[in-house]
């Protein structure tokens, strides 16, 4: 874990830094209920347009390889164990036990990415749009997730599920219990919060527009999570 | 002297008597639930826990929470035949206030969250590997096998109510004091291990063949403090001990490869003349 965030794979320095300061994400909307009870919480969005003309789950360009190569070596055990002291990890476990999840059980983000580097040995290549993922969230700390945004109705917002809800459009969208909090656009529930995609709303194959979205929770700067969603914009509209 | 007596008795009567004035409930028109609904000498805090978290004298405990969603949430008044103004407009004060009220306990309870998951997060991080984390938490009962499988059901992210979070304070507040317990532990047998390498290295003689690992000292995983002869067994007849540190871990690539003929590069073959 590094404190400051580094310029994404696939950027150079000057146009990096000119697309960083016309970036404005958009705001997502929140529930009355959930705004009351989790004030620090709140959705940024990005819609882009992919530059690569492959499948996203291709395999990464040299790049991006050698960045998460790079990303496992310096996070080894002692910066893994050392995370619990940090800033922005511990805003998000507390954050996951204000909303009745125990970090210890279901594990935030980070550390479910810095576990499975443990276990594997590194970050192992999954493809352009999970490599980028990781790569933001391991340098900012903030979780990015991608929907495809030809299946999105509206702008993003978070709420509780409804009774009978189902997560997400397609006919095998399982059932949401009443009062699970959800990312929903204006019609569906499209994922459970810090939870799995919609199936069938997650980017496949060629996809060419998709809707980058983060969570901000109580003691996350601005900066970390604008960043983490610049750092995803940039990798991917380069590719 | 039995003036005086007579005279603090009347003066402790009088006092007793004021307090009890004081304290006497002033009359209102509002039903007997609501008569207690008054902030006292309490802080702010407690009285607001207190308030939202107690059962409450006819009030069903079901519908403790469910504040502000109709106009009569008393079966009692519900079952009269008229609420008059003067008692409506008591009822709407007291729902804002409880709803007030619980709001602030669930603030207060959050941040108490926090500050606890902060410092048992600290704790792990400094105590590890010695210091395991708390088991997992599950409000409302452990889930199923299917639910957990799923990830289903009651364990997703979900607004918890003022009960839950009462529970998962506690829940954690035990675990912090666990843990605080077992660091404390911990820091006690590293400090008996020191004490007990300085004693070696003092007088050997006096702990023969005496092994302390390193890990005891909580200085890493590997190596081993350990008292041994000097010279072998000509130090163990004469009395030469000493106090030795092993090498330490082993190195990453593993041991060495044994030497032996099997390892022997082959003879090149002779290049035939061209």
């Amino acid at each position: 874990m590094s404190p400051q965030p580094q310029p994404p794979p696939g950027s150079s320095p000057a146009r990096g830094a000119s697309s960083q300061e016309a970036f404005a994400p958009e705001h997502g909307w929140c529930s009355q209920d959930v705004q009351r009870e989790l004030p620090g919480l709140a959705l940024l969005s990005n819609e882009i347009l992919v530059g690569r003309a492959g499948s996203l789950t291709g395999s990464s360009p040299a790049d991006i390889s050698s960045r998460l190569r790079e990303l496992s070596n310096r996070l080894r055990g002692a910066a893994a164990v050392g995370m619990r002291r940090e800033p922005i990890p511990v805003a998000y476990r507390v954050f996951f036990r204000h909303i009745g999840l125990d970090p210890e059980n279901a594990r935030t983000p980070i550390e479910a990415a810095v576990l499975e580097r443990m276990l594997r040995g590194g970050f192992l290549s999954e493809g352009l749009l999970a490599d980028v993922l990781t790569i933001a969230l391991i340098d900012t700390g903030v979780p990015v997730w991608a929907l495809d945004a030809d299946t999105v109705d509206g702008p993003l917002g978070i709420r509780a599920s409804g009774a009978g809800e189902r997560l997400g459009r397609s006919p095998e969208a399982p059932e949401l219990p009443p009062g699970r909090l959800v990312i929903a656009d204006a019609s569906l529930p499209l994922a459970v919060l810090f939870g799995e995609l919609a199936p069938g709303h997650e980017p496949r194959g060629r996809v060419r527009r998709l809707l980058l979205f983060a969570l901000q929770v109580a003691g996350v700067p601005d900066l970390y999570v604008e960043e983490a969603l610049w750092m995803c914009s940039a990798a991917l509209e380069s590719a | 002297m039995d003036v005086l007596r007579g005279a603090r008795i009347r003066l402790s009567e009088l006092s007793c008597a004021g307090m009890a004035q004081r304290r006497r409930p002033p009359v209102t028109a509002a039903p007997a639930p609501f008569r207690g609904h008054r902030r006292g000498w309490r802080s702010t805090r407690s009285a607001a826990v207190a308030a939202a978290s107690a059962p409450r004298a006819g009030v069903p405990a079901g519908r403790r929470t469910a504040t502000g969603a109709g106009k009569i949430r008393y079966p009692a008044l519900a079952k009269e035949s008229g609420v008059s103004q003067s008692q409506q407009l008591l009822i709407d004060r007291d729902l804002s206030v409880r709803r007030g009220d619980e709001m602030a306990a669930r603030r207060s309870l959050q941040a108490q969250v926090t500050r606890l998951e902060r410092e048992l997060a600290q704790i792990v991080a400094e105590g590890f590997p010695h210091i395991s984390p708390p088991q997992a938490h599950y409000l409302g009962g452990r889930p199923s096998a299917y639910a957990l499988s799923s990830g289903a059901a009651a364990n997703g992210p979900r607004l918890l109510s003022l009960e839950q979070l009462e529970q998962l304070r506690d829940h954690l507040a035990g675990a912090l004091q666990d843990m605080r317990r077992r660091a404390q532990a911990r820091l006690e047998h590293e400090r008996r291990a020191h004490e007990l390498l300085r004693c070696m290295k003092l007088e050997p003689g006096r702990y023969k063949f005496v092994r302390l690992p390193v890990s005891d000292l909580g200085q890493g995983n590997c190596g081993v403090w350990e008292v041994r002869p000097r010279f072998g067994l000509i130090g163990m007849l004469a009395g030469w001990w000493q106090v030795k540190l092993s090498s330490g871990c082993p190195l990453p690539r593993g041991s060495r490869a044994p030497r032996g003929p099997t390892h022997r590069t082959p003879p090149r073959a002779a290049v035939p003349p061209a």
